[in-house]
């Protein structure tokens, strides 16, 4: 397709990254905290770091922080670190016009000292212009490895927080959540069997339900268990 | 619903786009629409690039789908959507950099369609951006910082004459912005017309880089030479900044000579900044050169205390004191944990306690879960029951072997995201369905049986401090 053609990515159906299609219920004080601090209610720190294992949902709470900012009428951008850091610092530029930035795994620049400078850079411009930045990692601050003292010391100043992996109740309904996004329907019998036979963190189990997306389609099947061990070639 | 033609394209781009994509690259735009012309703003230059190269044909696309016989045309510029309403709520007014001009733009720029519209030719800076809530009345002394207090507010009195230039040095996050935004205010509320500029040194840099590129230096050189007093904070960012530097030495001297007061603040003595010119360094230590300390306990407990009460918090004394005895490295870091404490008690609804702290701050104090693998699973477990790692890997199946290694097969599925035929193979190349009734048969003698109940505690409580 024409439009199509211009985009850098392949197009996706898109996953609803919202606060509400988050599930995990360890995880609500840390959405009220979000909500909170992007209506800047009471005397809100600039900045608010969230931290957690690998496919925690963190980029998941941002995306849902920003879309969250739009609907309340606030300007918002999403930057991801794995891909920044292959452009020039100077996407960063300006954007402290931008009511709340969201900036994605942070650990992935840990250690780039310019990437560390552009960032305590912008922390600056924020606060400045009394703007607001909302920040993940996988380690807390402390563990990022980052050099610049500057910027460590700043992202301790606002708000942390550690985010919970989901438990295995909370994967099973944020995947069927996915799958029914993606117009599929999965019974509980064959989540737990993806969840008992493969990897079991959330970001590689929404690889694999892509994966079944696209091999369900291309085959014409239903997704089973019999179709699933095919598909990863599971005994 | 808002069904203006930009929200109907943002909607339809938000459907196409994955998510990583819009949330980067079209959510920051920011529409005017004026008669037939759609203008979208972009925070720069790299992400006006960027959209236009990638998502031009179908923004136009989909504008002709809006209005068949009469689409939009689309343009594009660097800015922001002029904004009628002026200043930030925490500062008297803004200094060389204006609130409308899309960030990176200044005084020193090249107006755009956005600035003209937002701040026409009164764009001239007027006051300061000094923030209002930095004051001496709310700084916390102590003898880490007595005497750089005791200073600037000498400083602040006689502005000019007391100490000129007055350098205030120290590690991050010792309360040098603060004394800088407070010698601002007390200047200001003896001298209210005073011209103040505050800033970070990268905003300087900044500044004159702009200036350069659009022949503005003259203007640069008459602002920055006017002001009353220029505070300026981490100097040692110049560092390497040749023309920089020039300039800032020029800027120095005129300022000096006509009685304006500097303030610069740095993480390190003058004579020890490096890359920065030694004729600089030197003229650095012509005033008063002052060092903060990080704060003993006594005034980290009065930092602590002081911030809950601004917040309408009761901070025991008990809790203070739990917090400042562990942390110790600087005052943001004690006001970042407070921030997390307060945060947290409200939400949550709970009393502020030393328990409620020490789960609070987990990460900060040391205690957070580590990254657990299975190798630190068997070690632990083979330790705690005082068998070996061999045991548990191996075929034997006696209990005093086969319970420990169900033990940490069901550690692993708690505390790792591994699969479960992985388990399987990390316990001697056991099958999934083995690890799967290893977490069954865990699960039911922690209801049944108190000892397995208290031992799986211990263990994750070893494996997750």
């Amino acid at each position: 397709m024409k439009q199509d053609a211009q985009l850098t990515l392949k197009v996706q159906l898109p996953d609803d990254e919202t606060f509400a299609s988050y599930k995990s219920e360890a995880n609500l004080n840390i959405i009220s905290q979000l909500k909170a601090f992007i209506e800047q209610q009471q005397e809100t720190p600039h900045g608010f770091y969230l931290f957690g294992l690998p496919s925690a949902g963190k980029s998941h709470l941002l995306h849902a922080s920003s879309s969250y900012a739009a609907q309340s009428g606030k300007t918002s951008v999403c930057l991801s670190c794995a891909e920044l850091k292959d452009l020039p610092v100077a996407v960063l530029d300006g954007l402290e016009q931008i009511d709340l930035i969201c900036l994605d795994d942070i650990h992935l620049i840990a250690g780039d000292k310019l990437w560390e400078q552009a960032i305590f850079d912008l922390y600056n411009r924020v606060l400045e212009q009394n703007k607001y930045l909302l920040i993940s990692g996988n380690e807390s601050v402390q563990q990022l490895g980052i050099s610049l003292p500057d910027l460590v010391s700043r992202l301790t100043w606002g708000l942390t927080e550690q985010v919970k992996p989901l438990d295995d109740i909370e994967k099973i309904t944020a995947l069927q959540h996915r799958a029914t996004q993606r117009g599929l329907s999965l019974s509980d019998e064959v989540v737990k069997f993806l969840l008992n036979r493969l990897s079991r963190d959330m970001g590689s189990l929404t690889k694999s339900l892509d994966e079944l997306d696209k091999a369900s389609i291309q085959e014409q099947r239903k997704i089973t268990i019999p179709f699933i061990k095919e598909v990863f070639n599971l005994h | 619903m808002d069904h203006s033609p930009w929200q109907r394209c943002l909607s339809v781009l938000q459907e196409e786009l994955p998510a990583q994509q819009f949330s980067m690259w079209i959510r920051p735009l920011q529409c005017v629409i004026d008669e037939n012309v759609m203008t979208l703003y972009a925070p720069n230059r790299f992400v006006l690039d960027w959209v236009r190269d990638k998502y031009v044909n179908r923004i136009n696309e989909l504008l002709t789908l809006n209005e068949p016989s009469n689409p939009l045309l689309l343009r594009f510029d660097v800015g922001s959507k002029p904004i009628i309403d002026s200043l930030a709520n925490n500062s008297v007014e803004t200094s060389a950099t204006t609130k409308n001009t899309g960030g990176n733009e200044s005084l020193f720029s090249k107006s755009s369609p956005a600035t003209k519209n937002a701040e026409p030719e009164s764009n001239i800076p007027k006051k300061t951006n000094v923030r209002l809530n930095y004051t001496f009345d709310n700084f916390v002394e102590g003898k880490s910082n007595q005497l750089a207090r005791a200073a600037a507010s000498q400083v602040a009195d006689n502005p000019g004459t007391a100490y000129n230039p007055l350098f205030i040095y120290g590690g991050t996050g010792l309360g040098k912005t603060h004394l800088l935004h407070a010698v601002g205010n007390g200047i200001l509320l003896n001298k209210p017309n005073a011209k103040i500029a505050y800033m970070h040194s990268e905003r300087f840099v900044q500044d004159m880089v702009r200036a350069l590129q659009n022949n503005a230096m003259e203007k640069f050189k008459q602002y920055y030479r006017s002001v009353d007093a220029l505070l300026i904070d981490d100097i040692q960012f110049f560092a390497g900044k040749e023309r920089t530097q020039e300039e800032f030495f020029h800027t120095f001297n005129a300022l000096l000579e006509g009685n304006q007061q500097v303030i610069l603040t740095s993480d390190r003595y003058p004579k020890e900044i490096n890359g920065v010119d030694d004729r600089l360094k030197s003229r650095f230590g012509w005033g008063l050169t002052l060092a903060i300390e990080p704060p003993e306990l006594e005034t980290r407990v009065a930092i602590l205390k002081r911030k809950a009460q601004e917040n309408q918090i009761n901070l025991a004394d008990e809790v203070a004191f739990f917090i400042a005895k562990r942390l110790r490295s600087n005052v943001r870091e004690l006001e970042g944990a407070l921030n997390r404490v307060m945060a947290n008690a409200n939400f949550t609804g709970r009393a502020i306690t030393i328990d409620f702290v020490r789960e609070a701050l987990r990460d900060l104090l040391a205690l957070q879960d580590k990254l657990v693998t299975i190798d630190n699973i068997q070690k632990t477990v083979a330790e705690y029951y005082k068998i070996k790692i061999a045991d548990l890997l191996s075929k034997r199946r006696n209990r005093s072997v086969a319970r420990p290694r169900q033990i940490a097969m069901a550690l692993s599925k708690e505390l790792t995201n591994h699969s479960l035929p992985e388990i399987g193979d990390a316990f001697g190349g056991r099958d999934h369905t083995t690890v799967l009734h290893a977490c069954r048969k865990v699960k039911s003698l922690r209801e049944e049986t108190h000892d397995i109940k208290e031992d799986y505690s211990n263990l994750i409580r070893t494996l997750s401090s």
